[in-house]
Formats: structure tokens, C-alpha cells, sequence
């Protein structure tokens, strides 16, 4: 039957569910996609998507959760074959683009570097390290630390057991974290020796191949 | 990774600061770290990574709350014939309710209400109708073009538009801004404009990279390009082609007064 009121309340519930975590959807959309065109696509997708679904989506339960779920589903069937595709040029305009990021200016090295190493970065550095992760890593990565889910909600949204959340999270860290030491003592932020001392801490180019190998 | 400390293993530290254990084990590692400088300093330092990481949270465009909202209402409301036609029930129900039962069955499930049935520039006659909000505010085409060869993976040129005789159609299109779009899929560029001499009347133009568009309407020769000109929702559209990207003036002015414009146009 045609039930027209019945579908501008849901359309509202719908609406006043979702529409609060926008911000956090286009965010890590952002980190996925790498630019903020798919960006936009993406979270559009994810809203349309979302909304055909709505009546799967279980009343009560964790609606930021089910969005990413949805989020991250759209992005691996859709987006991940078009923006390899676009790599190439789309270097310049982020350059240009990130620069709002940036919330830190380079400071003078303080006598404890490991406690102010990631205190005193450039936001720009930091995006550029979330960005060279393998996918795998990336989702996780952006899941737990630009979104502050639990292990066990990634798992769900991941569909995949909280051990591998748990592997793919340390040892994305840690690759982040070398790609991050790296991109400091290029901008300045960190002096050459400095990084030497931290790099024994994130040295984990072994562990990523290893864990390549099994996967 | 503290060294000295064979008690707390680093992921289980991350697990910690991750605020993953219940608050009997958390007190159970905090108790740890007050007496064990290594870890401490090792849970103060993913500490700050995480804060970092936070720090690099960006917000959504403003335009995109009002788009999602758009885009929802939009399928609410294909969503109703959709739903009807998979109910036989809903079909008659519709059917009789638009007066128009044999014209809704011929067109089976492949009817153009449900799906993609519109032509690129049909949507974009909806956009211009809308007037959503702009991106970027220019009143200077330079600029304007500067912006959106930023964000379009194809070149865009901005048409100049001169100024003609007196009394001899709308003079002098005023630049207002753009405004970045999907059509189908493609990415696409929306540019605003408005006439003062008529009314302050907007007009829109519609820039698609789509090199295998068949163009809507009736081919014309105007300043040395094919300029075909078509109607859609009450909107006349002048669409051509400049380096395989397809620019379609969009607005209600009368046909006459397109032509002026198009003709003055000149692409750079």
C-alpha cells in the first residue's frame, strides 16, 4: 500500500539518527578516500544506502556502528578500484588542500623527545602517515583512533574476530608511526638523532612483512 | 617499549590506554605504573599518539548535510512507487490513484519513475531548480577557474561573457560562485550566475566531463560552435561542447535571450 505519512517518519527518524555522525562518517570517508571529492561521494552513498536499509537496523542498538559498517562496505566494493585509479593526480590538490589541518607549529626540541614526539607533530604529517597504510591497517587504524570505537564494535564492523582487530591495530601503529618519524625529521619537526633513538622503538619493517606473508 | 619491565606487555599497555579493560583490571595496571616508570612513560606516550591522531578529525562541507537531506527525500519519494510496484495490490492502488492505469502498466518495471531514467541534463535542470548552496563564492571568473582546476580531474574554462549591444538581450551575467556536484556518477561543476538586467534572474551552468553524451534537442550553429538548445521542467538548456567537457546553460529565460548569451560567450 501506499502509506505516504508512514514514509516521511521514517525518512525523519532516519534523519535524526544518522545525520549526527555526518561529521565523523565524512571524516573517516576522508582518510579513505584520500580526497574529498569520493569523500563526499562516499558518505552520500553510505546515507542512501543506509536509509534502504533502515528497516534491518535493529531499534535500540548502535546506530554509529551500523553507519560505519555500511561506510566501510560501500568504500571496499566501490571506491578502492577508483581511487587507485586517481592516485596520480591527485597529489598536487592535496598539498593545497590539507593545509587547514595543521594545528602545530615545528617547536624547539625539548629534553625529553619521546614524550613530545607526537605532541609537536604536523597534523599534515600525521594525515600523510595514515594515508601510505595498506588498507587493511588503514581501516583499522581509522576506526580506533580517529573514531574511538571499541575492539569489539570494530570487529563487528569489520566482520572479523578481535584478535586480527588487535594484530592489524598494533602493527598499524607501528607502521604509522615509522612513516610519521620519517616525515618529522623531513619537516624539521624532530632532529636526525632524535629519530634514531625513536626508531628503535617503532622498528617493526620485520612484523609487517611477516604478517604480509601470512595474509 | 620499556625494557626493564617483563610485566606488561606494550600491546597490553595500548589495550589499557585504548580504555579496553574493566575498571577493576584498569586499576589493577594503574597500580602497576605508578611503581614502573618505564611503563608509565610508555602509556603517556601512546597517550599523546592517540591525541595526535585525534587532532586530524576534519568536519563535513556545509553543503553536504542539506545534499544527504535532499538526497533522502528524493528516495523517500521513489522509494513509495518502488514499493508499490512490488506489490501488485500497490500498483492498482497507485495506478488509481494518478487516474493513468494503462499508461503505468506499460511502462512495467522498467518505467522511468523508478531508477536512473533521467538525461544528464534533466538532472541538472533539478540541480539548477534547487539552487543549493555554493562552495565557493567568486565574482571573478579567474578565480572561479582557479578553484574548480583544483577539484575536477578535467579542464575547465569558464566562459567570458562580453558585453553586448544596448537593448539587445540580457547584458552581462554577474558571477556569484560554484558549487561541486555528481551527476550519474561523474563529477561535475555547477557555476551561478545572475543577471541584474533581468531581474537578478540566475542562471546556472552546468560543466560535465562526458565525451560519449549524446546532447539533448536541436543542433544550431552560433559563434562558430553547435549549440544545442532543448527544454526540460520549464528550464531552456544550452548545451555545447568545448574539449570533450559538455557546458549546458541552464535557466527560465525566454530562447531568445539564451542564444545572446551563449553567443556572447567566449571561451578561454
Amino acid at each position: 500500500m501506499l502509506d505516504f505519512k508512514h514514509t516521511d517518519r521514517t525518512r525523519r527518524e532516519f534523519e535524526s539518527l544518522s545525520l549526527d555522525h555526518l561529521d565523523a562518517l565524512y571524516s573517516a570517508g576522508l582518510r579513505l578516500t584520500k580526497n574529498e571529492r569520493d569523500a563526499e561521494d562516499l558518505v552520500q552513498d553510505t546515507f542512501l544506502r543506509a536509509f534502504r536499509f533502515f528497516d534491518k537496523f535493529e531499534r535500540g542498538t548502535n546506530m554509529k556502528a551500523w553507519l560505519f559498517k555500511i561506510l566501510t562496505n560501500t568504500f571496499i566494493n566501490k571506491y578502492r578500484r577508483r581511487v587507485k585509479e586517481r592516485t596520480v593526480v591527485e597529489g598536487a590538490a592535496r598539498e593545497a588542500g590539507n593545509e587547514r589541518f595543521v594545528t602545530h607549529e615545528p617547536t624547539e626540541s625539548s629534553a625529553d623527545p619521546e614524550q613530545y614526539f607526537f605532541d609537536k607533530l604536523l597534523s599534515d604529517d600525521v594525515i600523510r602517515s595514515i594515508d601510505q597504510l595498506p588498507i587493511d591497517f588503514r581501516l583499522v587504524v581509522i576506526l580506533a583512533d580517529l573514531q574511538e570505537f571499541s575492539y569489539k564494535e570494530i570487529a563487528e564492523i569489520l566482520d572479523c574476530p578481535v584478535g586480527t582487530v588487535m594484530s592489524r591495530l598494533y602493527r598499524g601503529r607501528k607502521l604509522l608511526q615509522k612513516n610519521l618519524l620519517g616525515f618529522a625529521v623531513e619537516s624539521g619537526v624532530v632532529q636526525g638523532k632524535q629519530a634514531l633513538e625513536l626508531s628503535a622503538q617503532t622498528d617493526v619493517e620485520a612484523e609487517v612483512l611477516e604478517f604480509k606473508r601470512r595474509a | 617499549m620499556a625494557r626493564a619491565c617483563r610485566q606488561l606487555e606494550e600491546t597490553f599497555l595500548h589495550a589499557y590506554v585504548d580504555g579496553e579493560f574493566s575498571p577493576k583490571e584498569s586499576a589493577e595496571v594503574k597500580a602497576h605504573l605508578d611503581g614502573c616508570a618505564d611503563c608509565a612513560q610508555e602509556a603517556r606516550l601512546h597517550q599523546s599518539y592517540k591525541a595526535a591522531m585525534l587532532r586530524t578529525q576534519a568536519s563535513a562541507p556545509n553543503a553536504l548535510n542539506a545534499l544527504v537531506r535532499e538526497q533522502l527525500a528524493e528516495e523517500a519519494a521513489q522509494g513509495r512507487w518502488a514499493r508499490a510496484l512490488r506489490d501488485p495490490r500497490g500498483i492498482a492502488v497507485a495506478a488509481a490513484a494518478v487516474g493513468a492505469a494503462a499508461w503505468f502498466l506499460a511502462g512495467g518495471l522498467s518505467h522511468p519513475l523508478i531508477g536512473r531514467g533521467h538525461s544528464l541534463v534533466e538532472d541538472g535542470v533539478a540541480l539548477h531548480a534547487r539552487a543549493l548552496p555554493l562552495d565557493y563564492t567568486a565574482s571573478d571568473a579567474t578565480s572561479a577557474q582557479q578553484w574548480l582546476s583544483g577539484r575536477l580531474d578535467f579542464g575547465v574554462h569558464l566562459p567570458r561573457f562580453a558585453r553586448g549591444p544596448e537593448g539587445a538581450g540580457p547584458r552581462g551575467p554577474r558571477l556569484e560562485g560554484v558549487r561541486l556536484s555528481n551527476l550519474h556518477e561523474r563529477p561535475a561543476a555547477m557555476v551561478t550566475y545572475t543577471i541584474p538586467s533581468a531581474d537578478g534572474r540566475r542562471v546556472s551552468l552546468l560543466i560535465v566531463d562526458d565525451p560519449e553524451q549524446r546532447l539533448p534537442g536541436a543542433a544550431r550553429r552560433i559563434a562558430d560552435r553547435d549549440v544545442w538548445m532543448s527544454r526540460a521542467r520549464g528550464f531552456n538548456v544550452a548545451s555545447w561542447r568545448n574539449d570533450e567537457v559538455v557546458y549546458s546553460l541552464i535557466s527560465d529565460l525566454d530562447e531568445e535571450d539564451v542564444l545572446a548569451l551563449v553567443e556572447s560567450a567566449e571561451m578561454r
